[in-house]
């Protein structure tokens, strides 16, 4: 009587299985990436709304410069306290620019966004002070060139006016005056395409390794031996294929016949 | 000789052709049913696929007496006839007394196959209508004897535990070399359990990619409690071009250039 053991309940899984997966659905896995791909590439274009950016550059120094003041008296009165004063007041005007007062006057100007919200149209600006520089960078994301430029131009403009008037002895001057953005900067079409075609790789052969996991079936007779103490006396084919072959066959020679019928003629 | 020479475009004849496609359709059914037995006409690997179970079976089951095997599966489907007829018909082809038994009394295969009548058949004889002698059919076409199911009655399970199956075998057993029987799945019906006592080894038919191991595990629990002999699997399905000792071995060219000097 031959000896049977009980079915593993712990599997051992060969690494090497995952590389087969790979290579048995090689062709699967980079057409769904391909999809993928598509996807995204279509998703980018037709869902997402492209943002368009435009940014100004100002200076900013608590020396209040009149017609009165020589050039003598203000090489004169420029020492340290007024650039580290310079460096505070770039804090004072980064909160300026942000504030309430100044957005909600810029927006009045520009069109299309006269009814937008604080909270909103603080989202669409952002500022950097660069280190060691008396410099605020502003910049202004809209979903239309135009609107981003006349939004920053408007608060370049009150932002100076509202300065000057919490702080007379301060002054912000535009370095760069902000332009209309010739082509959006978000959304990457190609890093978005990339990233869904990664994406549909990754998730197909994941897929197909779970599949390739939890199948029960009998894969070969190697399956079969590693489970069973049971030996495999016979692996017979697919007979079925042959069937394949014949019509092949068939078809060939049946197509040569029916040419030669009425084709050649003596 | 004279050259044949293109004069025209071909003139067809669609009437013909359909009728010409029906008849290559129908020939081309015959072809494949006939293919899952083996003939002149079974690819060269499921032939030498059998000859290699036919010995495997042989050298596990040694000793010069009659040897009964028994072809079985753990669910239908799973190849255990083609199996069954084509092992007997690859053990009569080295000159064994081969008989073949179609024990599935539930849904018969082998009488269609074999192209004979399904009845009278073992049914019939242990119901006792009919004789041994009446039953068993002789295949002059494949060389073996053919006992099949019969008439299909109401509890085959009852009459395959009837005092006349012990008779049968010890007799068989007698006249031939090998009896291969063909029986119905395992996780089905317990017929296969009950002949268990007159059969000396078990094959069980696996389909590759098809067959669960859950099924083949309750398969092999049934025939231990049944204390049974399991020679081994049968792995059927799998693809011709995955064995590599066939590609080394069996290449177009090599088989080619053998097969037509010793044909």
């Amino acid at each position: 009587m031959s000896e049977w053991k009980r079915n593993k309940e712990e599997r051992e899984i060969n690494l090497w299985r995952f590389v087969e997966v790979f290579l048995k659905r090689v062709w699967l896995i980079v057409l769904a990436a391909v999809i993928f791909g598509a996807g995204g590439f279509v998703y980018t274009k037709v869902a997402v709304t492209p943002m368009y950016k435009s940014q100004f550059k100002a200076y900013i120094t608590n020396k209040l410069v009149d017609d009165k003041t020589t050039d003598e008296e203000q090489d004169v009165e420029t020492n340290t306290g007024d650039l580290n004063a310079s460096i505070g007041l770039m804090y004072l005007y980064n909160e300026i620019i942000q504030s309430r007062s100044v957005l909600i006057n810029a927006a009045a100007e520009t069109p299309g966004l006269e009814n937008y919200q604080y909270g909103t149209l603080k989202n669409m600006v952002s500022t950097v002070m660069p280190e060691k520089a008396s410099m605020i960078e502003v910049t202004v994301t809209a979903n239309d060139p135009e609107t981003a430029k006349l939004f920053a131009a408007a608060i370049a403009k009150h932002a100076i006016a509202r300065g000057q008037e919490i702080e007379k002895r301060s002054t912000m001057t535009l370095v760069d005056a902000p332009v209309e953005p010739k082509a959006p900067f978000a959304p990457n079409t190609l890093s978005n395409v990339a990233l869904a075609t990664v994406i549909g790789g990754v998730l197909s052969y994941v897929l197909f390794v779970v599949v390739d996991l939890v199948n029960d079936r009998v894969m070969d007779s190697e399956d079969l031996e590693n489970r069973y103490d049971v030996v495999v006396m016979g692996r017979i084919p697919d007979m079925s294929s042959a069937s394949r072959e014949y019509r092949y066959k068939y078809r060939y020679s049946y197509r040569r016949y029916n040419y030669g019928k009425g084709y050649y003629k003596q | 000789m004279k050259k044949l020479k293109k004069t025209e475009k071909p003139v067809e004849n669609k009437a013909q052709n359909k009728i010409d496609k029906k008849s290559s359709k129908k020939a081309e059914t015959d072809i494949a049913k006939k293919r899952y037995v083996l003939s002149d006409s079974t690819p060269f690997q499921a032939k030498e696929a059998y000859k290699a179970l036919r010995t495997n079976v042989m050298f596990s089951m040694p000793g010069g007496d009659c040897k009964v095997v028994g072809v079985t599966s753990s669910v239908p489907s799973e190849g255990k006839s083609t199996t069954a007829i084509n092992l007997s018909i690859s053990l009569a082809q080295i000159g064994k007394r081969v008989l073949l038994i179609d024990a599935d009394m539930r849904i018969p295969s082998v009488a269609g196959r074999m192209k004979i009548k399904g009845a009278p058949g073992l049914s019939d004889f242990l119901v006792g209508e009919a004789k041994v002698e009446e039953a068993v059919r002789t295949v002059d076409e494949y060389g073996i004897h053919v006992l099949p199911a019969g008439s299909i009655p109401p509890d085959p399970t009852g009459l395959l535990e009837a005092k006349q199956v012990e008779h049968l075998f010890s007799a068989l057993r007698n006249i031939y070399d090998f009896v291969v029987v063909d029986l119905p799945p395992v996780n089905s019906v317990p017929d296969a359990i009950i002949l268990a006592k007159y059969i000396d080894g078990y094959l069980l038919a696996v389909r590759e990619k098809i067959t669960k191991h859950k099924e083949v595990s309750e398969a092999l629990k049934h025939l231990h409690l049944a204390n049974a002999n399991i020679v081994g699997f049968v792995c059927n399905g799998g693809p011709r071009s995955s064995e590599r000792y066939n590609k080394r071995y069996y290449h177009r060219g090599y088989y080619h250039k053998h097969t037509t000097s010793e044909e």
